[in-house]
Parts: structure tokens; sequence; C-alpha cells
């Protein structure tokens, strides 16, 4: 029993490792890994320990010995895969919905755990691959920019032991949110940025409280990155160099700006902790996977959930409100019965409908909280009672759902046939664009109209930048990428950093009283011209 | 009228979806049959201009278009085999948004488009999602984007697919009835749609055109060559093997077979008359495709 069993997940696995390996996506993803493992072995960015004498920063860096390359190559690894993991691995699921192989896995005598426990497999299959690539990478750069003899027991190691077990919790928080119907689109894709992003600062947060060596066992256990590990061996080496150092006693990442000074570590025994926190990581990992088995549902036709519309589940609760036509016995007229209208025209236009049909795509089928919270920011903005900051930060990242599909969706339906080989492919193109468009202007209008009275001109320069940018982004990365995730991934860190964070150089939205009046708004405007261009670009190849 | 020139369309190194497709389409219903793979939906995306060949070109009305695909855009309809639709869009938004595409102006899309859901029979339902849709109603709308335009070329593939026999032979009227002066161009597994509404049968093979005539002429190529008779279970393996066998009727004393042969294979063996799927096996020369029906 149990090896047949085995041997199921084995294959569940196989598949679909065989199936993400032979896509070409796959290499443009290992081409980018490959690219940050170059940029960290050449310093670009770093592990850094970092302190302030008399006013000015100080960073400590590790010369590059195998040692130092693995254990930072492995840190590195593992903050990739925590914060684009979950975008690369996730889908797996949803392919077997929208691709039919669902319903004949559903009628075999597959457990739903050993399903699931077969595409986890799969999902650590490509981390492997992924950190094989980082690993090989290091390896060769070490050969190029190192100090010292190669060693590649412990480069691979050290990626392996800290990036492999992080992989196996991603996969498994991958799998649960992909078996919910809440989780498994664009909720699910914010949810776990802002969830990693939590975890990493508040792990970051303890542990820079605490004395060297001092950093409570519970704590070192819930080191998910193997900061507090690498704190932990190169500390004494950094004390060697500078003794008076008083800053943090982890690493963090940064380009090692001002004053560098760098200190000798050629390795040693991963402490007794570490190893235990890497099987627990695992085994959490392997957890999510079971207990992803509790939302799963076998069988969810065509990949889309059941959830109803606010409009649906009103015409259920209260259908005298929508009286609707009689139901009637259908009557079906032959051709000879009905005087088909002659169509001598066709080139009637039609763009105005055209639009109409963009915008019902865009603001229709999402769950009922979403309808609410548009409504709440329309409320808010336009009463113009808040701090204007946060309700444009929140206005920039509500209709994430509208925006996302935009490009991606004539994919996704498989309409793109019906589109090029229309008249003019162009045309709904330019639809959706304006749909996307008249969408973020009436949510960025709502909430930035305070900026605009105030400021006037440079007030409607920014909502123009915005209005250019994140539709023309969205189109064009779906377009170009055919999934929805680059969009989602790209916008939320850009977000996370401009509007949210108020970095001024990359708020488009305008949510800092500092952007208007700036350069940014025409920046981001011409960018999302340009990339407006390439959607183009890419239709007119379609064509 | 279209016309194809030695279309050919390579994928990868020497993969070739179709080669040297020389075609010639009147108006009329043309069935396309062939085996899976055999190139067909290739060959209608070149016609729709939605894949451009590697060789050849194609001419609608005497203009290339290759080079001017608005020509044919402009009076096509196409349905193609996997085809999917917008889930939250209604039947009737769905349609609209497929007329506003196809360039139609209010009035004429509205009108085309309650006469096309009267034929098809889906007036209770324009208004309902298309999310609640089965996959047979989801064909039908097909039909009906394929349809709005008044399509000079219309261009189905599997119309029939998914639809009851009912649904199916309401989709044959339709297309004869359109056929009357305008180029159709319909590709199926289901002979015996061709059977029913084509003029003409294009019949493709690895890629390539076996031929293209009347169905009765590829019928008068099989004459006197499909026989019937009463064999034992026992021998079915056998004769599968040794025969092109059409179909087998399941008896109490036997299996009556329907094998196509040159010669006659039994002296039991009674000379029939042949339909268009034994003149399609024949030219295909698949064995041990049939149609087993118990009686």
């Amino acid at each position: 029993m149990l090896p047949n069993r085995a041997t199921s997940i084995a294959y569940v696995g196989w598949a679909d490792f065989l199936q993400r390996v032979r896509s070409r996506r796959l290499l443009v993803i290992l081409v980018v890994i490959a690219y940050f493992g170059y940029q960290l072995n050449v310093g670009t960015f770093e592990l850094l320990y970092q302190d302030t004498v008399a006013g000015e920063t100080i960073s400590y860096r590790g010369e590059p010995t195998s040692a130092y390359v693995g254990l930072s190559t492995g840190v590195t690894g593992a903050t990739i895969l925590l914060f684009f993991g979950y975008y690369i691995l996730s889908g797996s699921i949803m392919r077997d919905r929208s691709t039919g192989v669902n319903e004949l896995v559903a009628s075999t005598s597959i457990r739903n755990v050993s399903y699931l426990l077969g595409k986890w497999l799969s999902h650590v299959g490509m981390v492997i691959v992924l950190l094989a690539t980082l690993g090989g990478a290091a390896l060769v750069n070490h050969l190029v920019h190192g100090a010292g003899m190669t060693n590649p027991l412990w480069i691979l190691g050290a990626v392996f032991l800290v990036g492999l077990p992080l992989g196996c919790f991603v996969a498994g928080v991958t799998i649960f949110f992909q078996s919910s119907d809440k989780l498994n689109g664009t909720l699910g894709n914010v949810v776990y940025i802002f969830g990693a992003l939590t975890l990493l600062i508040v792990i970051l947060a303890a542990g820079s409280e605490q004395e060297s060596g001092a950093i409570p066992l519970w704590l070192r256990l819930g080191d998910l990155l193997g900061l507090f590990a690498a704190g932990e061996m190169t500390f004494d080496a950094l004390l060697a160099v500078a003794p008076e150092y008083s800053g943090p006693p982890v690493a963090n990442y940064g380009t090692g700006s001002g004053e560098v000074v760098r200190y000798h570590w050629d390795g040693g025994s991963w402490p007794q902790w570490f190893y235990i926190n890497r099987f627990g990581v695992i085994l959490l990992g392997i957890g999510l996977v079971f207990a992803a088995t509790v939302p799963y549902k076998r069988f969810a036709p065509g990949g889309e959930s059941e959830r109803r519309s606010l409009g649906d589940r009103l015409k259920r609760i209260i259908p005298s409100l929508f009286p609707g036509k009689t139901v009637q016995k259908t009557e079906i007229q032959t051709p000879a019965e009905i005087s088909m209208t002659p169509v001598t025209d066709r080139a009637s236009g039609g763009f105005g409908r055209l639009l109409i049909q963009e915008l019902r795509l865009l603001v229709r089928g999402y769950p009922w909280w979403w309808y609410i919270g548009a409504l709440i920011i329309g409320i808010v903005g336009l009463s113009g009672g808040t701090a204007s900051g946060a309700i444009v930060s929140i206005a920039a990242i509500w209709p994430l759902f509208v925006w996302s599909g935009m490009g991606y969706r004539t994919v996704q339906h498989r309409i793109t046939p019906l589109i090029v080989s229309s008249k003019q492919p162009l045309r709904q193109l330019i639809a959706e664009w304006m749909a996307g468009a008249l969408m973020t202007a009436a949510f960025l209008g709502a909430t930035l109209w305070p900026t605009i009275v105030e400021t006037s001109f440079d007030g409607i320069l920014v909502l123009a930048g915005v209005v250019l940018f994140v539709p023309s982004l969205a189109q064009a990365l779906g377009l170009w990428s055919q999934t929805r995730r680059v969009f989602e991934l790209i916008y939320l860190v850009l977000w996370y950093i401009g509007p949210l964070n108020g970095v001024p150089a990359l708020d488009f939205a305008g949510s800092t009283s500092e952007t208007a009046g700036t350069a940014t708004p025409l920046v981001f405007a011409i960018t999302g011209t340009v990339l407006f261009l390439g959607a183009v670009v890419h239709r007119y190849l379609q064509a | 009228m279209l016309q194809l020139e030695s279309i050919g369309k390579r994928y990868g190194e020497d993969v070739w979806g179709v080669q040297n497709i020389d075609l010639e389409l009147e108006p009329g219903i043309h069935g396309l049959l062939g085996p899976n793979g055999a190139g067909k939906s290739t060959l209608m995306r070149i016609i729709t201009t939605v894949s451009k060949p590697t060789t050849g070109t194609a001419y609608w009305n005497g203009t290339d278009i290759i080079d001017s695909p608005g020509t044919v855009r402009n009076v096509l309809g196409y349905l193609p085999q996997d085809f999917g639709v917008y889930p939250d869009l209604t039947a009737r938004e769905f349609l609209q948004y497929i007329a506003a595409l196809r360039g139609l102006d209010r009035k004429t899309a509205s009108d085309r488009i309650d006469e096309l859901l009267a034929v098809t029979g889906l007036q209770q339902d324009q208004d309902r999602k298309l999310r609640t849709f089965s996959g047979g109603m989801r064909q039908s709308v097909g039909i009906v984007q394929a349809l709005l335009n008044d399509p000079e070329l219309l261009v189905v593939d599997e119309p029939t697919v998914g639809l009851d026999p009912e649904k199916r032979v309401q989709v044959r009227n339709l297309l004869t009835s359109v056929a009357s002066d305008r180029v159709v161009l319909l590709s199926t597994h289901i002979v015996p749609d061709i059977e029913a509404t084509a003029n003409k049968v294009a019949l493709l093979r690895d890629g390539e055109l076996l031929t293209h005539t009347t169905p009765e002429s590829l019928i008068k190529e099989t004459e006197s060559k499909v026989f019937e008779y009463l064999a034992p279970r026992e021998e079915l393996d056998t004769i599968r093997r040794q025969y092109q066998v059409s179909s087998t009727v399941q008896q109490s004393d036997g299996v009556k077979v329907r094998v196509i042969t040159d010669d006659q294979p039994t002296p039991s063996a009674e000379p029939v008359t042949p339909t268009l799927e034994d003149a399609y096996l024949d030219q295909i020369g698949q064995r041990g495709v049939t149609h087993n029906v118990t009686q």
C-alpha cells in the first residue's frame, strides 16, 4: 500500500517537474537567478555588518573566501526564495485545473494528500534547480573573483543547507495557498509578499536588539534565512578586525556605501541548533501540505472557483428585486423562418461598445468585500477628511485585482485567436488600456484631488503619470509574460517602496507631498508610454 | 474565392504542420477531413491570418492575405477548435464584444445577435453569465459569434463537438443556409456532418493535401470496394488486421463486418454502396478504425 502511494506521489511530482523544466520561462528565471549570484559575488550588494562611528557609517564585509561566498550565497538564495519563490513555484495546481488534468486526477484513486505531496515534491525539485544555478554561478564567480582556493563543498553545501529547507517551506506555503479558493489568486499574492516582509522584519528587529551570542534559542529556531547562523559563525572574525564594533550582531543586505572594512573568515562548524532549525523548517513545509488538504477541492471545473459576485449573491438572496425574464420553453427557429439581417458595413466603429465591455471585464468577478473596500476608498477620498498619503497608498493597491488581468485575460480565456483575426486587432488593446486608465483615474482621482486643488498643474501631472504608468505596466507585462504574477510581483514591490514607504523617486502615485512638482510623475508617464508601445508591438507581432 | 498556393508551415527544425498545399475554395461548403495531426487546424489558422505560413501565400478574391490580412479579416467568421469565452460576461455582452471587434454598427449587431440566438435556441439564456453555460451552450455561442458579421468566408473548426444530435442538425442547417454565396470551410472528424453539408471535400494527411473533390467523386472511387458479411466473433481481430474495417454490427450469430478492400474478402461477402466515411477511410488508409453497433 505504502510503496504504491509513494509511487503515485513520485509520478505526480515527476510529471509536474517535467512540465516546468520544459518551459522556456524557466530559462529566463535561471538567467535572472544567475545574474543575482553574479551581482552578489562582485559586491554590488552584499551581507554587511554596519556600525556608526563618529557619525559615519562603516560597513564590514568578508573577504570572498569559499566559505564566505558559500554562506552569503546561501543566505541570498534563501532570501530570493522567500520573496520570489512563491511566484516562481505557484501555478501547478491551477495548471491542472485549466488544462482539465484535475478531472482525470479526481477520477483516480489517488488521495488528495498524495497528489499535493507530489506537487510539493515538484516544487522542491524546482528549488533544487534554482539553488544549483545559484550555487554554480557562485562557484564560477569564486574562481574568477574569489580569494583562496575554490572549495565546491563549502560553496554548494552552504547554498543547499541554507536555501533548500527554506525552499521546502515556501513550496509548502505555495501548495497551501493554491489549494485555497480564497488565496489562489491576487489576494494570495498580496498576502504572501506582506507575510514574507513582516516575517523578515520581525526576525531582523528581534535579532538586532540582542547582544551577540545572546540571541535566545526560540528566536534562533525561527531564523528562516540563516542570518543568525551567519552572524554566529562570522562574528568573531569581524571582531578580529573591529574589536570596537558596537552594531547589531546580525548582518543585513546593503551596497556598502561609505567606508568598507574587510574581515577574513575561512569557515567553521555550523551551529548545532541550525541543523534542528533547518529540519524544523522542512517539517513545517510538509505540514503545510497536509494542512492544504483541508481547503483543497479535488475538482474545480475550468480552474474557476465557485465564488459568486455581489450581484449574483443579491439575486439569490432577494430574487424579487431582480425579477428577470420569465423562463419559457426555448423555441428554436430554423434559419428559413428568420430573415437574417444582412451585414453590408463591417467598418462601423464599435470602439465605444468594446470599451464598455472591457470595463465590465475589469470590474466583474471579485469577492464582495472588494467592492465594499472600493466604495469606502471613494467615500473617504472624496470627503478629503483623511491624511492624503494613507488613502492614496490604499487607492494605489486596491485596484491590483483590476489591473492584474490586463493583457493576460485574452490568453487566459483563449480569446486571442478571435482578436488577432479581427480587422483591427489593436482596437481591443487600446480599449482595454483605456478601461484600465479610467479605473486608475477613478481610484486615484478620488484620492488625489486635494493635491490637485493645492498644486494645480503639478497635481494633474501626478495623476496623469499614474494613469499612464500603471495600466501600461499591467498590460505590457501581462501580454509579454502571459501570466498575471509578473505584474503583481513587480507592482507590489514598487508600491511597497514608493507610495507606501514614501520613497519620492518611486512614488508613482503621489502619496507623499514631495512628489508633486518633481520629475517623478513625468518619468513614470514616459515609462508608461514606452510600456504601452511595447504592448502595441507585441500585438502587432501577434497579428 | 480563396486560393492557397504552396502553403507550408514549419514548426522547429524539420517538422511541417502542412506542406505544399494548393487549394481553391469557391463559394459553398468545403469539408476538411483528416486524421488527428493531419494539419487541419494549422491550415485554418493560416487562412484566418492567425498564423503566418512558412512558405507560399493565399489570396482572397485576388488579394494576397499574407501581405494584407485586413482583406480577409474584414469578411471573416471564425470558430477556432479551442476557443474560449469571458466567463464574467453574459452571452449577449460577449456577442456584443465580438460584434464590436468585427466592426458592426450597434443596430445591425443587435439584430444579428437576436436572430442568431433564435436559431441556436439561446434566447432565454442570453442574459446569463457564460460561466454558468454548459459545454454545448458555449459551443453554440461560438457558432453565433462566428456568424455575427454575416461572413463571406466562414472557417469553423469542429463546430459540432459537444453538441447533442438535435443541435448538430441545427448547426448543419445553419451552415447550409449561410453558405449559398459564400465560402465555408468546415473541419470535423464527424464525417456524416460533412456528408450532410459539404459540396466539396479536402482530404489532408500528414500535412499534405490528398485530394479536393466532390463527395460523389470521392465515393465513386470507392465503389465496388466495400463489402459486408457475417463473420464469427473470434475472427474479428484477424479481419481487422487484414482489411480496412469501416464498421461492425454485433448480432446474435456473429459480427456483421463492413470492410474496404479491392477484392471480395469471402464468397459470402456482398458488395454494398459506399458512404463518404468508407471513401474517407479508403483514402486515408487507416487500419482498425471502426464504428461498433450492437443489435
